[in-house]
């Protein structure tokens, strides 16, 4: 019975972590940058749905798209002012312009909003559906459901659209894309503005269940990498994958082990997979 | 400076000396003519702990303004206090750091700080060596318990706070007629959550309560789930966390959505902030937590910071005015303002009544480690919005509930 | 970029540098000054530590606060425990920074590249939660604080930090020589080799797995003395402020930011950016909070734009440019 509550809230948990980190491999893998202020860029997204709660009374589940809309934005300017530059050279550079952009982006959110602590209250964010003897958080359900509705999205942008292709095809190999025609530089720019969107989004989405403050980013990239690794750099069906795995790896550990040791074992599962497969648990890095 | 200068950030520099001097001439000349005294204020005003060391430095301005306005120190000719504030940031290298530069350029008779424990403990240990007294309202044992002479911590420390929680609960329960029997503790994995965890669970087997679940987790969670449901599963009667916000958010939403509801008995921290009723509303109802101080019985503090700040005070607020308000009296009595002359009469010093009538104890006197000795720790409630002191008796303001159902 | 002789000029340049060094304290700096000085002093030796491994051999690892904190552990745990001199514990303290670096080097240096940074960082995170766990030997999340004993050569404790820059100023002075050193011999060609092509590195007879290891074995090392004079220096460490992936990532950008290939491109960085992160948190009271580090965050992201290898591809620029019109 507790086991099966661990995996049903594993399996909620991952979905948003799923959210939280698909940006983060999407840019991985088109651009091979690792992107330290990715953290950040869901920061940003939380203080739009909370301003746009505060200000127009949007829930943050709808205020999401606006985030979505503004980070992407933002991300387009970012990649073409400041990553392209650094884009050729070595991955020295990347670390350097992105933690950069982190302290820049986490003092810029102090100065603006302030240290404060904030959050909103949502008639459902306390609420659990109950299945039998199991609970279904709603916060958690709702936010796994945009989890789904993302992923199908951009699985249907990658395989249906010209654009998508384009994007694998640089992922997988960017000379040859060039030689095929594609558009590279574009092709980068929209990739990174639409991981920062992602994020921004997924920020958006876990306000109702979490809480806001400036460096709030910080708690979230752990995770993201560990799940970006696990699932293959820059694969994002395997990303989600991971999340998954993540999530329910937390979940039922906890029911075992310390709490405290709870990423540990994570971490011991991200330095497995990394030495016996690198390309991740589905095995395909670069596959988008 | 020199170091600076050596390094040619001329104009950043310069724009930096005309702030500085534009701050310095700003501050009101005194009319009696007596030079203003310094007292050093060293808060986490960036990084994770901003928001607390934002309020910590509002309680600090906040007597200084009203000392200032009742015509500054009396012992010293009517002195005005002078702040001059650093960023301690929300590491504890860089509050050491930020310490020493303030000792350097503004000559501070005494520092008041960091909020943190851990950023105390560095800042302390610059204050040592330079011999200017530290006055703190940080919790950790270890302040107080390295030998150092010049620290001064005006609240009870940590494990003394934890072994409250428990006691006073087990006290509660005993009233209403339901022993306790069985608890749970969650604690964060830091300084403040493992000390004062450490004494909440030596209370509770001095007392024989079975502790079903003694967990850290953490801090810096992002879901509680997993937390919760171990809770749950332990089956506590009355559950014990000793949290941040962050975490304190999670952990209570999470348990919202549980059929089982145990009586919650927080540790303070991020139990009894503006932020934490702003975050769960009518959630927080009936949550208890054990405090160093509570806003009921501020009085005139309480009202000088709703009007400033259109929130209560929290704890941090008003006990590092009473920091600055312990120092501005040990002044008078030194008559000279010198760190020496200070830490002498700081370690001699019984104040009670007027601005002290808020601390639990109503007192200040330190012993010889420097922990001032007459401070209690207090159970306070969250009752329909409010922060109420409900424990112990003498103290209570308000009547508490006990697992919802209302006590006499 | 191809030769990394002495890079700063002859013998008497470099005579001056030491000169300079040494001789800091002597100017009469403030207390507070000489505070920064010593903090720059040491993070750029574990700036060095890292650079050995990081910029010769362009296999960077985000875990290098684990060896700052082993250093900084030993020696504290046996101060407080055992009383044991900090030089000897220090000593304790690289010895097992190298054999951690032994059993962590066997893991991760199966992996290239963006792996390799990976898997450093979630190894270091596992010694983190590992420290933060066993409370009874190592403090836990509490942190240790070192005994007070004022004034003491032999445990390593001075009023001053003036002091404690000296002992920070030799380490240093070791620390640039030796990376010096290894980039001139047979290993820094090795490593040199390892930067441009693994493949071809090891196709043309390097040892590439041995020639890592030594780098990173000898990084750790350093590093962890620079942790042990760190722990001494604060009086204080826990695992936020020793062992975090912000510490982490912080001794990197310094070598970064100086110049990763070079001997002299950590301290570079660690002189630029330790006084300016000063420079930019002191000053600031109340509102302003936070104004001053967006300044800073931005003039590193201005810095890569400009010359994304940091100040020595920077000055190497500027002195062909000067031959090339001469």
């Amino acid at each position: 019975m507790a086991l099966l509550q661990a995996l049903v809230n594993g399996v909620l948990v991952g979905g948003v972590y799923a959210l939280v980190s698909v940006g983060l491999t999407l840019v991985f893998g088109v651009m091979e940058i690792v992107n330290f202020a990715q953290g950040e860029f869901l920061m940003l997204g939380m203080y739009i749905a909370y301003l746009g709660f505060v200000g127009f009374h949007l829930d943050p589940l709808v205020s999401a798209l606006l985030a979505f809309g503004l980070l992407f934005g933002l991300g387009m300017a970012i990649e073409a002012g400041l990553v392209r530059p650094v884009l050729k050279g070595s991955q020295l550079g990347h670390i350097f312009l992105t933690v950069g952009l982190s302290v820049a982006l986490q003092n810029g959110a102090l100065a603006l909003f302030g240290g404060d602590f904030r959050a909103v209250q949502t008639p459902y964010q306390v609420s659990a559906l109950a299945l039998g003897p199991v609970r279904l958080s709603v916060p958690y359900l709702l936010a796994f459901g945009w989890a789904g509705a993302v992923s199908a999205a951009l699985h249907l942008f990658l395989t249906r659209t010209g654009f998508g292709r384009a994007m694998r095809a640089v992922a997988a190999n960017s000379t040859a894309a060039t030689l095929c025609g594609v558009n590279v530089a574009r092709v980068r720019m929209v990739a990174f503005a639409l991981g920062c969107g992602l994020a921004g989004l997924a920020g958006a989405v876990i306000l109702p269940y979490a809480y806001v403050f400036p460096t709030v980013g910080f708690q979230y990239i752990v995770i993201m990498f560990t799940v970006v690794v696990l699932g293959g750099l820059g694969n994002v069906n395997g990303a989600i994958a991971a999340a998954l795995l993540v999530g329910v790896v937390q979940s039922v550990s906890t029911l075992f082990f310390p709490t405290v040791l709870e990423n540990l074992l994570v971490f011991t599962l991200f330095v497995l997979v990394l030495s016996i497969r690198p390309a991740g648990l589905l095995g395909r890095a670069h596959a988008l | 400076m020199k170091l600076l200068r050596r390094l040619r950030c001329g104009p950043l520099l310069t724009g930096a000396l005309a702030l500085l001097v534009a701050v310095v001439f700003a501050q009101p000349a005194n009319s009696a003519g007596a030079p203003a005294v310094v007292v050093g204020v060293v808060m986490p005003l960036t990084g994770s702990l901003a928001a607390f060391g934002k309020t910590s430095l509002a309680g600090v301005e906040l007597a200084a303004r009203e000392i200032n306005a009742r015509g500054g120190v009396a012992g010293l000719g009517g002195a005005p206090v002078k702040l001059v504030v650093r960023d301690s940031t929300s590491e504890p290298a860089a509050a050491a750091n930020a310490t020493a530069r303030l000792i350097e350029q503004a000559h501070p008779v005494a520092i008041i700080g960091a909020y943190a424990s851990a950023l105390s403990l560095t800042a302390s240990s610059v204050c040592e060596r330079a011999g200017v007294p530290f006055v703190t309202m940080s919790f950790t044992d270890d302040l107080t318990s390295r030998g150092y002479h010049y620290t001064f911590q005006v609240v009870p420390k940590a494990s003394v706070i934890g072994a409250a929680q428990v006691s006073y609960a087990a006290a509660i329960a005993n009233r209403a007629g339901t022993p306790l029997k069985r608890i749970a503790i969650i604690y964060e994995n830091t300084a403040y959550g493992t000390s004062q965890a450490q004494g909440l669970r030596r209370q509770a087997e001095r007392l024989s309560l079975e502790v079903a679940l003694f967990e850290a987790y953490p801090h810096g969670l992002t879901d509680a789930m997993g937390l919760v449901q171990k809770v749950l599963a332990s089956r506590p009667e009355v559950l014990f966390p000793v949290s941040y916000f962050t975490d304190a958010v999670l952990i209570v939403r999470a348990l919202a959505q549980s059929r089982a509801k145990p009586q919650i008995v927080a540790g303070a921290a991020g139990f009894v902030i503006p932020a934490f009723l702003e975050a769960l509303g009518p959630l927080t109802e009936g949550i208890m937590s054990v405090d160093t101080s509570n806003y009921d019985h501020y009085g005139k503090f309480e009202a000088a910071y709703q009007a400033a700040y259109h929130s209560f005070a929290p704890h941090e607020a008003y006990e590092n005015a009473i920091s600055l308000y312990v120092i501005a009296a040990a002044l008078n009595a030194a008559r000279r303002p010198t760190p020496a002359a200070l830490h002498a009469a700081l370690s001699a010093i019984d104040v009670h009544g007027g601005p002290f009538a808020g601390l639990p104890g109503g007192r200040v006197k330190f012993n010889a480690s420097g922990l001032n000795e007459s401070a209690y720790p207090i159970m306070v409630q969250w009752r329909a919005g409010n922060l109420a002191t409900v424990w112990p008796r003498e103290a209570a303001r308000a009547a508490l509930a006990w697992r919802g159902q209302p006590l006499r | 970029m191809r030769s990394e002789g002495p890079g700063l000029g002859g013998a008497g340049a470099l005579a001056a540098g030491v000169l300079a060094i040494l001789g800091l304290p002597l100017l009469g700096l403030s207390d507070y000054a000489m505070r920064v000085a010593t903090l720059t002093a040491l993070y750029a030796v574990a700036a060095t530590g890292w650079t050995l491994i990081g910029g010769f051999a362009n296999q960077v690892s985000l875990g290098q606060a684990t060896m700052f904190g082993i250093g900084g552990y030993v020696s504290t745990l046996l101060f407080a425990r055992w009383g044991v001199t900090p030089w000897l514990g220090g000593a304790a303290g690289a010895a097992l920074a190298a054999l951690v670096a032994i059993a962590l080097g066997g893991v991760a240096f199966r992996l290239r590249g963006h792996y390799f940074a990976l898997i450093t960082l979630a190894l270091a995170e596992m010694v983190r939660i590992v420290v933060e766990y066993d409370q009874p030997l190592t403090g836990g999340a509490q942190g240790l604080s070192v005994p007070l004993v004022r004034n003491s050569l032999v445990l390593l404790q001075f009023a001053r930090a003036r002091d404690y820059y000296e002992i920070a100023a030799l380490l240093l002075l070791a620390a640039l020589a030796l990376s010096r050193a290894i980039a001139g011999w047979p290993l820094g060609y090795e490593l040199r080799a390892v930067y441009d092509d693994e493949i071809a590195a090891a196709l043309a007879g390097v040892n590439v797995r041995r020639a890592k290891m030594r780098a990173f074995v000898a990084g750790a090392i350093l590093t962890a003395l620079a942790g042990t004079v760190y722990a001494q220096f604060t009086g204080f460490i826990d695992p936020d402020s020793v062992l975090s992936i912000p510490l982490s990532i912080q001794l990197a950008l310094y070598a970064i930011v100086g110049g990763a290939r070079t001997w002299w491109g950590p301290l570079a960085g660690a002189a630029l950016l330790v006084p300016l992160g000063e420079l930019m948190t002191s000053s600031e009271a109340g509102a302003g909070a936070g104004i001053t580090k967006v300044l800073y965050g931005l003039i590193l992201v201005a810095m890569v734009i400009v010359e994304p290898d940091g100040l020595a591809a920077l000055l190497n620029r500027r002195r062909r440019g000067a031959r090339a019109q001469a």
